[in-house]
């Protein structure tokens, strides 16, 4: 099962957990929908997956917590661990004790979430939203963007 | 009537910018003849574009004033510091104040009425793709062009691939690209970070691992009180 990663913000941790439950419904639902063998997420479009957070964040539970954001930057990458990059130190990600590890679970999901807070004299509601999706083996280092304007007043 | 007085237009402005600008001659700084012509020069030159300004009201046309008057410039001003002055007999740091000052205003000058024009410009092309106003008919010739191309390639040329149109596509790519940039800034305090990923089995079942990277100091900016600290 899940678990919540740790987040700087509020806000940040209030998309991730949107992030996640999208994730969970997503990788629940892959098994009943089709029989053929098919990678969740990976084996996805990118335009397709990008409309699909985009939908969830839009949503009204998704929407309640982002009150006092200006703006949202979110990056999600998906690959083969493989293709994981590097750590900031130049070490490789997967060392030997953590193979088994991978072996288990070879396909990755990074999700980046960058915040402002709105200025206090700020009026509108809008919260402006960009997200980029990569798919390491589809759309290497070309990501598939959206951009939206969140309202929060349903 | 109307090509008379777009006529009369175009040699009027130019005449009564030389003589607007003489009745400031005489305010200009320098006491040397040849940085007074300069001077001079580079104001009809740079008014000659406001005023001509009604006339061209195309995005690409300013940007092209001022990617050439920065060029210009620069080049003037290396021209001016190498063997200039030796010339001129000025001491060297009045004359590269004088470029780096020119360089600078123009530019931003240009860049200024670039951007005051371009929303007016954007809808402008929407409505008449086909005019654009690059492309200024001489008077003695009415069928080519100042660069030299016929009415039909012209019209060609704009058919196939509209060379100085905004695409939107482009357009989108760099509000994206601007975006980003904005967010993802070290340097900006006000961000702050979060990342996290995800290892997934290809079933339905996913582990959450924290991969810090740099874990920003979003928290300290993001409450107010401990915001002083810096």
């Amino acid at each position: 099962m899940p678990t919540l990663g740790n987040t700087s913000t509020k806000a940040a941790s209030h998309i991730s957990r949107v992030f996640e439950d999208w994730l969970q419904n997503k990788l629940y639902h892959q098994n009943y929908n089709d029989g053929l063998e098919r990678l969740p997420i990976l084996e996805d479009s990118v335009e397709l997956l990008a409309e699909d957070v985009v939908n969830k964040l839009k949503s009204r539970n998704s929407v309640r917590g982002l009150t006092g954001l200006s703006r949202i930057f979110i990056k999600i990458r998906t690959g083969h661990v493989y293709t994981y990059h590097q750590l900031e130190d130049g070490q490789p990600l997967i060392t030997a004790d953590m193979e088994d590890f991978f072996q288990q679970f070879p396909l990755f999901v990074e999700i980046i979430i960058y915040t402002i807070p709105k200025d206090s004299d700020q009026s509108f509601d809008d919260v402006q939203l960009l997200l980029a999706v990569e798919n390491v083996t589809i759309n290497p280092a070309d990501p598939y963007h959206i951009k939206e304007d969140l309202q929060l007043i349903a | 009537m109307q090509k008379l007085g777009t006529r009369l237009a175009f040699f009027i402005f130019p005449v009564s910018i030389i003589l607007y600008q003489l009745c400031f001659l005489k305010t200009l700084n320098s006491n040397s003849l040849p940085i007074k012509l300069w001077t001079f020069a580079v104001r009809i030159f740079e008014n000659s574009v406001i005023w001509y300004f009604p006339f061209h009201i195309n995005r690409m046309f300013l940007l092209s004033f001022s990617i050439a008057f920065f060029f210009i410039y620069i080049i003037l001003h290396f021209y001016l510091t190498s063997c200039g002055w030796k010339q001129l007999k000025l001491p060297a740091h009045s004359v590269s104040q004088i470029s780096e000052i020119i360089i600078i205003r123009k530019c931003s000058l240009t860049l200024f009425l670039y951007l005051l024009v371009s929303p007016i410009d954007k809808e402008q092309l929407g409505q008449q793709n086909q005019s654009v106003l690059f492309d200024r008919y001489t008077e003695d010739d009415d069928t080519t062009t100042d660069t030299g191309r016929t009415m039909s390639s012209v019209a060609d040329s704009h058919r196939d691939s509209p060379p100085f149109l905004l695409n939107n596509e482009n357009n989108q790519e760099s509000s994206f690209a601007s975006f980003e940039q904005s967010m993802i800034d070290p340097e900006n305090g006000r961000v702050s970070r979060y990342q996290n990923t995800y290892f997934m089995d290809g079933g339905n079942r996913f582990i959450s691992v924290r991969t810090e990277r740099g874990q920003s100091v979003g928290l300290i900016f993001f409450s107010p009180g401990i915001f002083f600290y810096f």
